[in-house]
């Protein structure tokens, strides 16, 4: 029986079952031949969307079982290369690449694919490096990868990774290179932190050398970054690797865009304009790579690629004294020096070895050996004042400087209001209701702001939300918050002349209800720098987004601090603590605690360090990712490089429980343990 | 790969305080661990250090658990799970790209950029929902008969025409066209309840 359309209804019942088996039949029979019922049932069951979907997720793809036999789930580069690999008899091979048997795959990128291949003419295992195939059938991609290569293979330096050549296979360019065992700076910098004085001016020197050697062949390496230069195991030895090789995947794959890839945080000024680059480029790159030695980051940083861009263009680092005080003045000098805006200005290569090797002299027979002269000299003009003031006279002047301000400008509140808060700016003005002060848009005149907890018999509590820059807190014995910007934030404009000093963005209030000031901030782009002086008995909450650590010493008062990205160390701190660091070490040091104080530590890829006093009630001390407990009720350190996940139970007063998965097979030593302590698990994860 | 991971969750789950949520989280991680595991291994990861991934995301998340419990015992658990699994999963991957680095890695650091490779993120929500596609298959497929599957999957997953499938199954067209659609809406409804309790 044939009929019109099924009706809405009669297709839902009939999608759901519903229906008689005799009007089930029917139904059936009319969709054999009518497909607009047919498609009307299909969307009635789900939307093409939900379809599609379905068929995607459902269909060929790594599952489970079959995903480390397959090659399905590699990036589409590398199934590209190992699919123009010719045929071997080699059984551990997995393809044949000119002469070379292809023995894995190290990684892959958007330009090319490191395979690691026995060299079976020299028997010796190499990295072969190949260029994506699907970039190679672009003529100019090939050719630029090509000469680039050829040209880099001439450099012939010990600081160099060699290239053994350069080949085509199947018209996809290849070259050769060694094996080098060891890490990239850049996972050392990751691992370590920053280095001590003579390990940068190391590597720095050995760095300059391979660049001193390339420039004399009219080699310019183009990307000179902590994660290019390879720090060879087991030796002192820094090798740079891939000359040139960033332009050609440049021309391949970006500039046409308009748009950049990979980080632009080591860019040079001129490279991050777009203008043509020279030899100085790799000079301030080695100028950063000295920074991040020194500050354990880049010296440019901000949240987006434009924000980092703009800081290499306009802005000048915070010099690595002012954060970390043992390293000289002239270190700063000679990264000033590379770091020149204009590259006219910058020392070539070959002064920068020298620089280097003298300087490195120096610090070994400061007696014998003298700096350099054109390092003791001070930096050359800073762009901006305030900070040209921070480099030349140091800290002490610093402060002495904000008192200045304290001092000379008018005071709106009287102090003695409850709640009052004192604006050292004329131009800061101050919510009489809410206590919030409104940042003036003229900063210069902005240094200090002062509150007054509302309720001094009460403790307070400082809430403090920043997205970057360290805060340090200290207790005080007053009921005042002062809080000190230690770096007014500065900005060229564009021609270079003017100068506007930025305030940070942040809202400052105190409450009158809860008793509590509030600090929030948002500053992406600046660092923030703080230092707060709270009421010893103040509660303190701190929270830190972004890169800054935290550091908060002396409070009576419980604390409760969260650093997604940097350390987090706490200092005599006796009303009990809650921290958590991401990314970052967590360091603990009280001498005394109330009995009540409540303590609770985690840190995920950051090691903990503890140091607590005997009556201490440890609730949970949690280091998972790539960290570890180094000291834990004096245990000894373990190495930080492996990986301990621990869990802290307590079992009954002063006896814990460790439940201890060693993920790196190190032993875990526990001495001098003051409470019962028993290792429930020491398993080596790995066969 | 299931060999070493039943005696951790055994001992994680002893930091879970509330019973009810020692199911829950044994259901979340039978759902989350092979999508932790999918994106490490396409993030380049050899089997052994991929379940090393797998369980580095999974302690850290139990970890978590006693301490969320305390402060929030009113909140869903399986939401908070989710979220708090899918953040550990992009650090200990963001981790990983931060720790490659061999002779020059310029290339490898382009990796991320590559029009091949879309962000770890992208690459976790679509393995995520792969799974839960298949978990939802999984409940399908063991509630209809044999024929009526087939017919969905031969037509959606392998793409055949209905008309082919049809004839591969020895049925009428109707047919194919009434199986693959109930299987369809049985399959959208469960993945949706799923996305719903981890939202």
């Amino acid at each position: 029986m044939k009929q019109t359309h099924l009706t809405p209804d009669q297709l839902t019942d009939f999608l759901n079952g519903n229906l008689a088996d005799r009007d089930e039949q029917v139904l059936t029979q009319h969709l054999d031949e009518c497909s607009t019922c047919a498609e009307s049932l299909q969307r009635l069951a789900a939307d093409d969307v939900h379809w599609q979907q379905a068929g995607k997720m459902l269909g060929p793809s790594p599952t489970l079982n079959e995903i480390h036999q397959t090659t399905a789930s590699l990036p589409l580069s590398t199934r590209q290369v190992l699919e123009l690999l010719g045929p071997t008899d080699d059984p551990k091979s997995m393809g044949r690449l000119g002469s070379f048997e292809v023995i894995g795959v190290i990684g892959s990128g958007a330009m090319g694919v490191v395979l690691k291949a026995e060299d079976p003419t020299l028997d010796r295992i190499v990295a072969v490096k190949v260029m994506n195939p699907s970039l190679a059938s672009s003529g100019v991609a090939r050719v630029r990868f090509e000469r680039e290569a050829k040209a880099a293979a001439a450099i012939q330096h010990s600081n160099v990774v060699a290239i053994h050549s350069v080949s085509e296979f199947r018209d996809v360019p290849y070259l050769v290179m060694p094996l080098v065992k060891g890490e990239s700076l850049q996972r050392r910098i990751d691992r370590n932190g920053p280095s001590s004085l003579t390990e940068l001016l190391r590597i720095g020197y050995q760095i300059a050398a391979a660049l001193a050697a390339a420039h004399r062949q009219g080699v310019i390496h183009r990307d000179i970054k902590p994660s290019n230069i390879l720090v060879a195991e087991g030796v002192e030895k820094a090798m740079l690797a891939d000359f040139g090789l960033a332009r050609a995947i440049d021309d391949a794959t970006m500039t046409r865009s308009g748009t950049i890839t990979g980080t632009p945080e080591y860019m040079s000024p001129e490279q991050a304009r777009g203008e043509v680059i020279g030899f100085s480029s790799d000079l301030f790159g080695l100028g950063s790579v000295l920074y991040a030695l020194a500050a354990g980051h880049a010296p440019f940083r901000a949240q987006t690629t434009y924000g980092v861009i703009r800081r290499i263009i306009d802005t000048k680092p915070i010099p690595v004294r002012q954060l970390n005080p043992e390293f000289p003045e002239w270190l700063d000098v000679l990264i000033d020096k590379l770091h020149a805006k204009d590259p006219e200005e910058r020392p070539s290569a070959d002064q920068t070895v020298r620089w280097l090797e003298d300087a490195l002299a120096h610090v070994n027979q400061p007696q014998h050996k003298p700096l350099p002269v054109e390092l003791m000299k001070p930096p050359s003009q800073p762009s901006f004042p305030v900070p040209r003031l921070l480099l030349a006279v140091g800290s002490f002047v610093v402060i002495a400087f904000f008192s200045f301000f304290v001092f000379a400008m008018p005071v709106i509140w009287n102090d003695n209001e409850v709640g009052g808060v004192r604006s050292t700016a004329e131009t800061d003005s101050v919510d009489k209701e809410t206590f919030t002060t409104s940042i003036s848009k003229d900063p210069a005149v902005f240094r200090e702001i002062r509150g007054t907890f509302p309720n001094p018999d009460q403790v307070g509590k400082l809430i403090v939300d920043i997205n970057r820059g360290f805060v340090e807190v200290t207790g005080h014995n007053s009921s005042e918050v002062v809080i000190e910007v230690l770096n007014p934030m500065s900005k060229l404009t564009k021609k270079g002349e003017a100068k506007t000093l930025f305030a940070p963005n942040y809202d400052f209030d105190v409450s009158a209800e809860d008793n509590s000031v509030k600090l929030d901030t948002y500053n992406y782009d600046y660092n923030l720098n703080l230092r707060i002086k709270v009421p010893r008995q103040s509660n303190l909450e701190i929270d830190n987004y972004y890169y800054g650590y935290l550091k908060i010493e002396n409070i009576e008062g419980q604390v409760d601090a969260e650093s997604q990205h940097d350390d987090i160390s706490l200092l005599g701190i006796s009303g009990g603590a809650t921290a958590y660091s991401r990314n970052g070490s967590l360091e603990v040091s009280f001498d005394k605690l109330s009995p009540d104080a409540k303590l609770d530590f985690e840190s995920y890829n950051g090691y903990i360090k503890l140091t607590l006093p005997k009556n201490a009630k440890l609730s949970t001390a949690i280091s998972s990712g790539t960290g570890s407990i180094v000291s834990a009720f004096d245990l000894e350190p373990i190495d930080k490089r492996d990986s301990v996940f621990a869990t802290v139970e307590k079992l009954k007063e002063s006896e814990y429980q460790f439940g201890l998965i060693n993920g790196g097979g190190t032993p875990i030593r526990i001495e001098n343990a003051k409470s019962t302590t028993r290792i429930l698990k020491n398993k080596s994860l790995r066969k | 790969m299931t060999d070493d991971l039943p005696e951790t969750r055994a001992s994680l789950l002893l930091t879970i305080r509330d019973p009810k949520n020692h199911e829950a989280w044994e259901e979340f991680v039978s759902l989350y661990q092979p999508v932790i595991y999918r994106v490490a291994v396409s993030r380049g990861l050899q089997h052994d250090d991929a379940m090393d991934l797998v369980q580095t995301v999974l302690i850290s998340v139990a970890n978590a658990i006693g301490n969320w419990e305390k402060s929030n015992p009113d909140a869903k658990f399986r939401h908070w799970l989710r979220r708090v699994s899918r953040n550990a999963t992009l650090n200990a991957i963001a981790r990983l790209h931060r720790r490659e680095g061999c002779a020059g890695s310029q290339l490898e650091n382009l990796l991320e950029q590559s029009p091949d490779n879309p962000n770890d993120e992208s690459v976790l929500d679509t393995e995520y929902q792969r799974q839960l596609y298949l978990r939802a298959s999984e409940i399908v497929r063991t509630d209809v008969d044999p024929a009526t599957w087939k017919a969905f999957e031969l037509t959606t997953v392998d793409g055949m025409s209905s008309a082919d499938a049809a004839r591969e199954l020895g049925k009428s067209v109707g047919t194919v066209y009434a199986a693959r659609s109930r299987v369809m809406k049985r399959l959208s409804a469960i993945v949706s309840e799923l996305e719903e309790s981890y939202r």
